[in-house]
């Protein structure tokens, strides 16, 4: 039996009209995504520019440096060898004589006593 | 209102104060000088011509002494017996050869000579001393002299308190050595500074004291350098050299000054652990100690001062 004469001319059509469906999609695609492509770079390019540039209320919000310890905390010993530091003792002035119980402190010392 | 006299003797600075209601000085002030000229020219070891001088000079003789003299050295027998030998008259040869030999403003502050040669006492040289109460006279062995050193300051202020007492409340500062005659007038305590050691014309504390003496003994301000070695001028008559002692000064209060005086050499000799254990067996007694490193430690009863 012959096979019909017109089944591979359907097919041609089918694939005519393919190519040309998807050749409208792409090109509509071209013409309205590309000008969102564009603002989305200049939206993206601003708010890298914003991040680089430091404001002054940056500057102020900025916790101060803490300075490096260059003295071991109070009550470590670092014995270098030697002999260990005395303790020095510091002597405060009593001001006017501290009271007691002969109503002192109202004058000031008649004299004072020193290495005779 | 308190009436003042400073003055310079003994080769120290005085002051006298007289408490009287007048404006002007109360002419007693003025005869003090005298007084303590007349003293200097019996117990200066620096005056060849006095009298301790020209007893210094004699030796197995009886020498007959003046009423002042034979007063402070029977003071200086009874400080030595007071302080088991630690306050002896008797350490002249000791004081000279650690380099005290001149006043004590001429003495350069470095200076080198010969050795220290010590000279430790031996067979308690003032036992070996002869005299007679009656005839007032003293009689030194070879090889004995005698310097009275601080007690007579000591002596000098509490006789000025003596003569000027009844005139009115009154003080009487020899060189440090203080003899107080009672309270003000209105019945308050006098207020005596314990001059500070580290910074000059300031006081570290100030005292509360009425009827008492007070002294000082230290080596803060009569010290030199001798051959590289730091000297001063209290002797420890056991060893014949300056007291080797922690403390730097020594501050006593005391029924009298002459009291004062020797409990204030003494502890400073014996340093402020055994020299407070002296002095708190001692009621009567009270002392401010000042170490080398700035601490003060007072006695018990140093407290009912302050």
């Amino acid at each position: 039996m012959a096979p019909k004469p017109n089944a591979n001319k359907w097919t041609d059509v089918q694939l005519a009209i393919a190519a040309i469906s998807m050749t409208f999609v792409l090109a509509f695609w071209n013409m309205f995504a590309g000008p969102d492509k564009a603002k989305a770079d200049e939206k993206a390019a601003a708010e890298q520019q914003a991040l680089l540039i430091p404001t002054a209320t940056a500057f102020l919000e900025t916790p101060p440096p803490t300075p490096l310890p260059t003295m071991p905390p109070t009550g470590y010993t670092i014995l270098f060898g030697g002999e260990a530091p005395k303790p020095q003792v510091i002597v405060v002035q009593r001001p006017g004589g501290g009271g007691g119980n002969n109503g002192g402190g109202e004058q000031p010392p008649a004299t004072s006593t020193t290495s005779s | 209102m308190w009436h003042r006299l400073p003055f310079r003797a003994m080769g120290c600075e005085m002051l006298a104060i007289l408490e009287q209601d007048t404006e002007s000085k109360p002419l007693i002030l003025n005869d003090i000088p005298a007084w303590f000229e007349e003293w200097e020219e019996t117990f200066s070891r620096f005056r060849l011509n006095s009298e301790l001088s020209r007893l210094n000079r004699t030796f197995d003789q009886p020498v007959e002494v003046s009423e002042a003299f034979w007063d402070v050295f029977q003071t200086a027998l009874w400080a030595d017996e007071l302080t088991e030998g630690l306050v002896t008259p008797t350490v002249l040869d000791a004081v000279i050869e650690a380099g005290y030999n001149r006043p004590f403003n001429d003495i350069p502050a470095y200076y080198q000579n010969a050795a220290m040669q010590p000279t430790p006492i031996q067979n308690h040289p003032l036992s070996m001393i002869v005299a007679d109460a009656c005839s007032h006279t003293v009689n030194l062995p070879q090889g004995v002299r005698l310097d009275f050193g601080g007690l007579a300051k000591g002596w000098a202020a509490h006789q000025t308190v003596e003569r000027l007492q009844e005139y009115g409340p009154c003080l009487m500062n020899a060189g440090g050595d203080i003899a107080l005659s009672g309270p003000q007038t209105d019945g308050k305590p006098w207020p005596i500074g314990v001059s500070n050691p580290f910074q000059a014309g300031t006081d570290l504390e100030v005292l509360h004291l009425k009827r008492c003496g007070i002294a000082s003994s230290g080596k803060d301000r009569r010290h030199w350098n001798r051959n590289g070695t730091p000297r001063h001028h209290i002797i420890n008559p056991f060893t014949g050299l300056p007291a080797e002692t922690d403390l730097l000064r020594v501050t006593a209060v005391a029924p009298t000054v002459l009291e004062a005086e020797a409990v204030a050499k003494t502890t400073f000799i014996l340093g402020w652990q055994k020299g407070l254990e002296w002095i708190e067996s001692r009621p009567a007694f009270a002392c401010v100690m000042i170490l080398e490193n700035g601490e003060l430690i007072h006695s018990r009863k140093m407290q009912e001062y302050l």
